[in-house]
C-alpha cells in the first residue's frame, strides 16, 4: 500500500461526508422555506390592502407568534447536523434574514394601519417605537426580542431592512395605482409621502455606515434608486395637488 | 442630538460594522505574516537540507520562524473564533503553512506528513511561548521523527484548518519538491548522484496518480472554506484543476531535467 493511499482514502471519506451534509443542509433549508410560504403569502396579501384597511388584520394571523417557533425548530435541527461551523453559521444567518424580513414587513404594515386610523388632520407615523406607539421600523433590539434570539447580527438586520425597503416601495406603487382607480378617502395618497420620508430617513441612516465591498454595499447601492422612485411619485402627486392630507414621520 | 431611529439602529450598526471590519483587517494582516514567515521558513528548509549529508543541521533560524508563526497563529485563532465567516481569508495562509510542514517532512524523510501529526504541531504552536524548546521539539519531530515530550502537547482545538486545506497545501508543496529536485540535480553528473532526484520524481508521480484517481471519482471536486464539493465548472473546481495542471508541469520539469542530465552523461562516457 503506497504512503498516499491511506491519506486519500480519508480525503474520499471527507468528501462523501461533506456531500451528504450539503444535501442535509439543502433539505433543511427547503423545509424552512416551505414553512415560511404561508407567512410570505400573508405579507403579500397585506400589500393589497389600503393603508386604512390594514387595521383589519386579524392578530391571530400575525407571523410574530409562529416565526420564532419555526426558527427555533430550524436552529435545533441545524445544531444536530454534523457539518462544519462555517456552513452552519452561513445557513443560520440566511434563515434569520428570511424570518427578519417577514417580521419587519409585518411590523411596518401594522404600524401604518394603526397610524392611518387615528384622528387628526395629519397622519403621524413613528419611525421607531416610542412609549405610545409601535414604530414602522423594528429596531435590532426589538427584532432579536421578537425572534427570541439573544442578539441579532447587525449585518443580517441591515440586509433584512433593505429588503423591507423594497416591500415599502412596491407597496407605495401598488397602492397609488389601486387608489388612482377608485379613491374615496382624503388620506389616500398620503402613504406615498410617508413612505418616501421613511425611505429617505433610512437612506440617511445607511449613509452613516462605512460599508466595505460586500453584499450589504451592493444592496445599499439599490437604495438610492428606491428613494428616487418614491420622491418622483410624491413630486408628481404634489404637483397635481393630489396629497390632500399631510403625512409626517416622527 | 440625532434622531431616535439613528440612536436605535444606525449608530450601534456603525459601531458593530467598524469592529467587524477592524477584526477582518487584523486577521488579513496576521494571515499575511503567516504566509510571509512560512515562505521564509521554506527558503530556510531549502538551505538547511540542500546538502545530502549527515552533518548536524542548524535549526536556529527555523526555530525563530516557528516562534513567530506560533504567536501569529494564536492571534489568528482568537479573532477567527469570533468571526468564522472569515474562513475564506484564513485558507491562503493556512495552505502556505501546510506547504512548509509537508515540505519540511518530505526533505528530511521523503514521506508524506500525516495530517494528524500536522495538527499536533499546530496545537503546540497555538500554545505560543517565548521559550524555544517547544519549537525545537516540533522541528526534531518533523525532520528526525523524535517523539515530542508530553509536556508540550496541547488539547487546544484547531478550528480553522480542515483536511481539505491540507490537500490544497499539498499541491503547493509539490512545487517546492520540484524546485528542490532541480536545485539538487544541477551541479551533479552521473546516475548515482541523481538517485535523490529520481526518488523525488517517483514520489511526485505516485502523488499525482492519487490526485488523478480522486478527480476521476469526483470530476467537479473543489474546496471552499474547508468544505468539499463536487460541482463541475464551479470556480473552486477550476482552481483545483489549475493546481493539478501546475503539479503536472512540475513533474514534467523534473523529467526534462533528469533526461537532459542522464543523456548528456552517457555522451561523456
Amino acid at each position: 500500500m503506497s504512503q498516499f493511499e491511506n491519506f486519500f482514502s480519508k480525503i474520499q471519506d471527507e468528501i462523501e461526508k461533506d456531500l451528504q451534509q450539503k444535501s442535509a443542509l439543502q433539505e433543511l433549508e427547503h423545509q424552512l422555506d416551505l414553512k415560511l410560504i404561508p407567512h410570505k403569502n400573508f405579507i403579500n396579501e397585506l400589500s393589497a390592502l389600503n393603508p386604512q384597511d390594514l387595521i383589519t388584520i386579524p392578530t391571530l394571523t400575525s407571523p410574530e407568534i409562529p416565526i420564532p417557533e419555526i426558527l427555533d425548530e430550524f436552529t435545533t435541527s441545524l445544531g444536530k447536523l454534523d457539518c462544519k461551523a462555517v456552513q452552519k453559521e452561513r445557513l443560520l444567518n440566511k434563515s434569520i434574514e428570511e424570518c427578519a424580513v417577514l417580521i419587519l414587513a409585518y411590523r411596518y404594515y401594522r404600524s401604518i394601519g394603526e397610524c392611518f386610523n387615528t384622528d387628526g388632520e395629519t397622519v403621524k407615523v413613528p419611525m421607531v417605537s416610542n412609549s405610545h406607539l409601535v414604530g414602522t421600523i423594528g429596531t435590532p433590539r426589538e427584532l432579536s426580542h421578537l425572534l427570541n434570539l439573544e442578539k441579532i447580527d447587525y449585518q443580517v438586520y441591515l440586509l433584512a431592512l433593505l429588503r423591507v425597503v423594497d416591500t415599502i416601495v412596491d407597496y407605495t406603487s401598488s397602492t397609488v395605482i389601486r387608489l388612482s382607480i377608485g379613491s374615496n378617502s382624503p388620506k389616500d395618497y398620503t402613504i406615498a409621502m410617508i413612505n418616501s420620508e421613511i425611505v429617505s430617513k433610512l437612506q440617511k441612516g445607511y449613509q452613516l455606515l462605512d460599508l466595505k465591498n460586500d453584499i450589504l454595499r451592493k444592496k445599499y447601492d439599490g437604495l438610492k434608486y428606491n428613494s428616487q422612485r418614491l420622491n418622483k411619485i410624491v413630486y408628481d402627486l404634489s404637483l397635481r395637488n393630489l396629497i390632500s392630507c399631510k403625512g409626517e414621520v416622527v | 442630538m440625532s434622531e431616535q431611529y439613528m440612536q436605535d439602529i444606525f449608530i450601534p450598526s456603525k459601531e458593530y460594522l467598524h469592529k467587524k471590519q477592524d477584526e477582518r483587517e487584523e486577521l488579513i494582516r496576521i494571515g499575511r505574516d503567516i504566509t510571509s514567515y512560512s515562505k521564509k521558513a521554506i527558503f530556510s528548509l531549502h538551505r538547511t537540507f540542500s546538502e545530502n549529508n549527515d552533518k548536524v543541521k542548524d535549526l536556529s533560524e527555523l526555530v525563530k520562524h516557528l516562534q513567530l508563526l506560533g504567536t501569529r497563529l494564536s492571534q489568528l485563532k482568537t479573532i477567527y473564533d469570533c468571526n468564522i465567516a472569515l474562513r475564506g481569508s484564513v485558507a491562503g495562509p493556512v495552505e502556505e503553512l501546510i506547504e512548509f510542514f509537508t515540505f519540511g517532512h518530505f526533505v528530511a524523510n521523503r514521506r508524506l506528513l500525516e495530517y494528524k501529526q500536522f495538527i499536533t504541531y499546530i496545537k503546540i504552536l497555538l500554545n505560543a511561548t517565548t521559550e524555544p524548546e517547544p519549537y525545537q521539539a516540533i522541528l526534531e519531530s518533523l525532520f528526525f521523527n523524535i517523539d515530542i515530550p508530553n509536556k508540550y502537547e496541547s488539547e487546544v482545538e484547531v478550528t480553522f484548518i480542515d483536511i481539505g486545506d491540507y490537500l490544497m497545501g499539498l499541491f503547493d508543496c509539490t512545487g517546492e519538491i520540484m524546485r528542490s529536485s532541480i536545485q539538487h540535480s544541477s551541479g551533479f553528473t552521473g546516475t548515482l548522484q541523481l538517485e535523490t532526484t529520481e526518488r523525488q520524481y517517483r514520489y511526485l508521480q505516485d502523488l499525482y496518480q492519487q490526485f488523478t484517481i480522486l478527480t476521476q471519482k469526483y470530476p467537479g471536486i473543489s474546496i471552499h472554506r474547508g468544505v468539499f464539493d463536487n460541482e463541475s465548472r464551479s470556480k473552486g473546481n477550476y482552481s483545483f484543476m489549475k493546481k493539478l495542471e501546475v503539479f503536472n508541469n512540475s513533474i514534467r520539469k523534473i523529467e526534462t531535467t533528469l533526461l537532459d542530465i542522464l543523456i548528456s552523461d552517457k555522451e561523456t562516457i
